[in-house]
């Protein structure tokens, strides 16, 4: 399994780190409530299709990454810098 | 007062040789990391170029004046190589971190170069996909390593507390290529 980043271009699956959902970066307001942080720590989809994901290229360039991954064929769809998509949210 | 003597990563373990290859300890006098605060890059690149005559490097390349060195080392990061940074002028723009006591540089120079290098990094070394003015991070063994093309050869750098390992991994696979070119 290769996965590409956004700097380093393709690189083996081994150099990265794999840290779960990309919901990890919605993290709810402080005062969002007992059950959204529930949600945000424990609840998670199984998707048996597209998963969007964060990595880490830790072997490489050490850059958290957002990874669009098939599940179900481990298929990368996309592959951007958590940075950027964290900027280009706001 | 103790007077300490102070030693090199690479004391007592190189220079190394085998067949045609060499592999040397580079201990450039200053090594600082760069990070460019949040938004500040183009700042940043003016004050790098007023200050040390130097352009920040596109991602996985080098800039080079004379006597000093800016490699790509992360996103908006850079590692200046050869010269203190400027401090008062670059601080406004980025975090500088000292870090010319964690990394440990070598030099593996001669014919087979990439060859011995392939052993333990999964880059593509071919000198037209990595040449002079590239750099990369990726695997050395199971170490993170700075990997930089230079003339005959590449500069290697790692953690100084895994200099010992990376000259063990990189003096067999010299070894074991010399011994291969002896017998055809
Ligand atoms: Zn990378």
């Amino acid at each position: 399994m290769r996965i590409d980043c956004p700097n380093c271009g393709s690189r083996d699956r081994r150099e990265f780190q794999y840290l779960g959902a990309a919901v990890l970066m919605d993290r709810p307001a402080p005062d969002a409530g007992e059950q959204a942080f529930v949600e945000y720590v424990y609840f998670r989809e199984n998707p048996a299709g597209a998963h969007r994901e964060l990595w880490l290229h830790e072997m490489g360039c050490r850059s958290w990454i957002v990874a669009e991954r098939n599940m179900g064929t481990h298929e990368f769809a996309s592959t951007r810098l958590a940075a950027d998509v964290k900027r280009g949210a706001k | 007062m103790v007077d300490l003597v102070a030693k090199s990563p690479h004391s007592g373990l190189l220079p190394l040789s085998a067949g045609q290859l060499t592999l040397t300890e580079a201990a450039p006098a200053f090594v600082s990391s760069i990070q460019a605060r949040q938004g500040k890059s183009s700042a940043l690149a003016k004050a790098l170029q007023a200050s040390h005559g130097l352009t920040l490097p596109e991602v996985g390349k080098v800039t080079a004046a004379t006597d000093h060195r800016l490699l790509w080392f992360g996103t908006d990061q850079y590692l200046l190589i050869g010269a203190a940074p400027a401090a008062p002028s670059l601080s406004e723009f980025a975090a500088l971190t000292d870090q010319g006591d964690a990394w440990a540089v070598m030099h593996l120079v001669g014919a087979g170069a990439a060859e011995v290098l392939a052993r333990h990094c999964p880059l593509d070394l071919r000198t037209e996909r990595f040449g002079i003015g590239q750099t990369a991070r990726a695997p050395l063994a199971d170490m993170p390593a700075i990997i930089t093309p230079i003339a005959q050869g590449f500069e290697i750098m790692v953690l100084q507390s895994l200099s010992r390992t990376a000259v063990h991994h990189l003096h067999q696979a010299m070894l074991s290529l010399a011994a291969q070119a002896s017998l055809i």
